[in-house]
């Protein structure tokens, strides 16, 4: 995944300001930030959802858009699943148009993430729905995968069921996965390398473990201390 | 399932954690390591990170990789013998260190240890009754 | 097929409310049958079903349409649905597609109905014309006209469709952007059919075999086209302007 100086205005707002960076493939990235400082746009701009201002969004090497959208399987942090569906059936749906989607590892996801075929998405709790979104990304073998605050706002235990799953099945070397997160603490121990963002610019970039060695602490204080 | 201290490079940790299990014996000579993902599913870390450790423990000559089998502990001798020396180093480092933070010096601390053991207590340096 | 995939997926959203229209329109005219040995003059008994369903049908699908539309907005649903790997024009084509189908069933369920309404009330009329004759005028006029409610129905389809997304590239206020786009479409439309009126002149009329008339069916068919140049662009600009 590659941003040649990428630009994203909103009106008058710059929310990416001229970012340059390389991800590589097959590594766990975790793009760090407080709240506007960008890492959704960022995701969503390789996710081909939004349309850079200036500059461009490639995603193994093109730029994004229909044809990557079949090699990438993005998460929003919101329920962006039709509430009508049941969980089987959002499935099913989804099946249509990702070929790559396996429906017996998307069953046995599911079923790991305590939930029912049955139940209507529309009834399903803000960590339910986590846990489903993340499942059906997950029953995928995309190349890439974008998690847009993956952990934000839902229940101890449907974090370490997500976490968990993460872990699980990831194909270290074949997939990329960029994640934002403000639970830092937790999930660092997933972290390949890390990506701190403030205002649309990239303020610090390396390897997890480097970052550690260097800073001789946590990527998490590390974090405290970028942005206080 | 150990918990890593996240200010350390994690695959340190590791490393340590199977130099750790090698020196006390459960993990033998010879003996298979745990596939990385077994580990990074036990863990909780990311697999990435177990193959960096298993490579670094390969490059010091503690684990070796036969392909398509796994990673197996080195089955020579000397390899305990290092191992437990560098540990037994990183202990004392680490005693002076903290005795150092409370004010001795090395040779102060020196003479700490030793009364220790004339105090009493069996060869293990452990205190018998109250003192 | 994308495109097939996600009209089935609009038709199974509107399941219920396809059904419960089905079962007006038939209840409607069930009421009119029912009126037919209560009124003096028979052919009164048309004017209810017309007047209850030629205009609003065609607003009730709009709506629905535009609803589709609207929701897949508000619910942030369009994160999934622009995740797939669809073009602007097959979610459009499904949209308008299961509002054409629904529009079609409720239509033809209507015709039906109201032509054997029609058969029932000219049968106790005693008259020139036979149940055959009768029967051939509604089938062959009817198709005629039918086809021309038809188009102009799908053309407002196309036509929302493209103020939908150009309320969508407005920073806020999509709705008034939306409704003041609409307008602008109708207004241009407007003008391109009085420009165009010389050629429709030209062109050959459709003959109405019941009473001699007939009409021009090629204002239909510019609007028409018309509105799949609008709904071309409105898919276009989903693709290369819309941020979601």
């Amino acid at each position: 995944m590659v941003a040649n100086n990428l630009i994203k205005k909103y009106g008058h707002t710059l929310a990416l300001c001229g970012l340059n960076l390389e991800i590589p493939k097959g590594k766990i990235v975790a793009l760090l930030g407080p709240n506007g400082s960008g890492k959704s746009t960022l995701l969503k701009l390789f996710a081909g959802l939004i349309h850079p201002t200036a500059g461009e969004a490639l995603v193994l090497g093109e730029r994004a858009g229909v044809k990557t959208k079949s090699k990438v399987a993005y998460v929003p942090e919101f329920n962006h699943l039709y509430r009508w569906q049941t969980v089987e059936e959002a499935t099913r749906f989804a099946m249509k148009f990702f070929s790559d989607l396996d429906y017996e590892l998307a069953q046995k996801l599911i079923e790991e993430m305590q939930l029912e075929p049955e139940q209507k998405i529309g009834s399903l709790s803000k960590g339910m729905h986590a846990r489903l979104k993340l499942a059906l990304a997950l029953a995928r073998t995309a190349p890439v995968l974008l998690l847009d605050e993956p952990l934000s706002g839902i229940d101890p235990q449907s974090r370490r069921k997500i976490l968990t799953a993460l872990v699980d099945t990831y194909r270290p070397g074949e997939q990329t996965i960029i994640l934002s997160t403000h639970q830092v603490l937790e999930s660092e121990a997933t972290f390949d390398q890390v990506l701190f963002l403030q205002e649309g610019e990239l303020v610090l970039w390396g390897e997890a473990d480097e970052l550690r060695r260097e800073h001789n602490s946590s990527i998490e204080d590390l974090f405290t201390e970028i942005y206080q | 399932m150990p918990q890593f201290d996240p200010a350390i490079p994690i695959y340190r940790q590791i490393m340590d954690e199977i130099s750790g299990q090698i020196i006390s014996g459960k993990l033998k000579a010879g003996g298979q390591l745990p596939s990385v993902r077994e580990l990074a599913q036990t863990f909780q870390v990311n697999p990435n990170t177990i193959a960096r450790a298993y490579r670094e423990l390969e490059r010091e000559g503690i684990v070796f990789t036969r392909r398509g089998q796994g990673t197996f502990v080195s089955e020579e001798e000397g390899i305990f013998v290092t191992l437990k020396r560098e540990r037994a180093e990183a202990i004392i480092a680490s005693f002076f260190r903290e005795m150092s933070s409370l004010g001795f010096s090395r040779q102060e601390s020196l003479a700490w240890a030793q009364e220790s053991i004339n105090r009493g207590g069996d060869k293990n340096g452990a205190r018998i009754g109250r003192q | 097929m994308y495109t097939i995939a996600l009209l089935g997926h609009e038709l199974k959203k509107r399941q219920l409310p396809i059904v419960l229209t089905l079962l007006a329109i038939g209840a409607l005219f069930l009421y009119s049958f029912s009126l037919l040995n209560k009124v003096a003059d028979q052919a009164q008994v048309l004017i209810l079903p017309v007047l209850a369903l030629a205009f609003p049908l065609i607003l009730w699908t709009l709506w629905n349409h535009w609803q589709s539309l609207r929701e897949e907005w508000q619910e942030r649903t369009t994160h999934l649905l622009f995740s797939f790997p669809v073009r602007g024009w097959q979610v459009l084509l499904a949209k308008g597609g299961a509002a054409a189908i629904s529009f079609a069933l409720f239509t033809l369920l209507s015709a039906v109905l109201g032509g054997a309404l029609v058969m029932k009330v000219f049968s106790s009329i005693p008259g020139e014309i036979s149940q055959e004759e009768l029967w051939h005028f509604l089938f062959s006029d009817g198709s005629k006209l039918y086809l021309q409610y038809l188009l102009i129905t799908l053309s407002f389809i196309g036509f929302s469709q493209l103020a939908f997304v150009l309320g969508q590239l407005a920073p806020r206020w999509h709705g008034i952007f939306s409704t003041g786009g609409f307008l602008v479409i109708l207004y241009l439309v407007g003008k391109l059919m009085i420009w165009l009126r010389p050629v429709f002149s030209i062109l050959p009329h459709v003959n109405l075999e019941f009473g001699s008339g007939g009409f021009n069916p090629w204002y239909t068919v510019a609007l028409f086209l018309f509105s799949l140049i609008a709904a071309g662009t409105a898919s276009w600009l989903l693709d290369q302007k819309v941020d979601f």
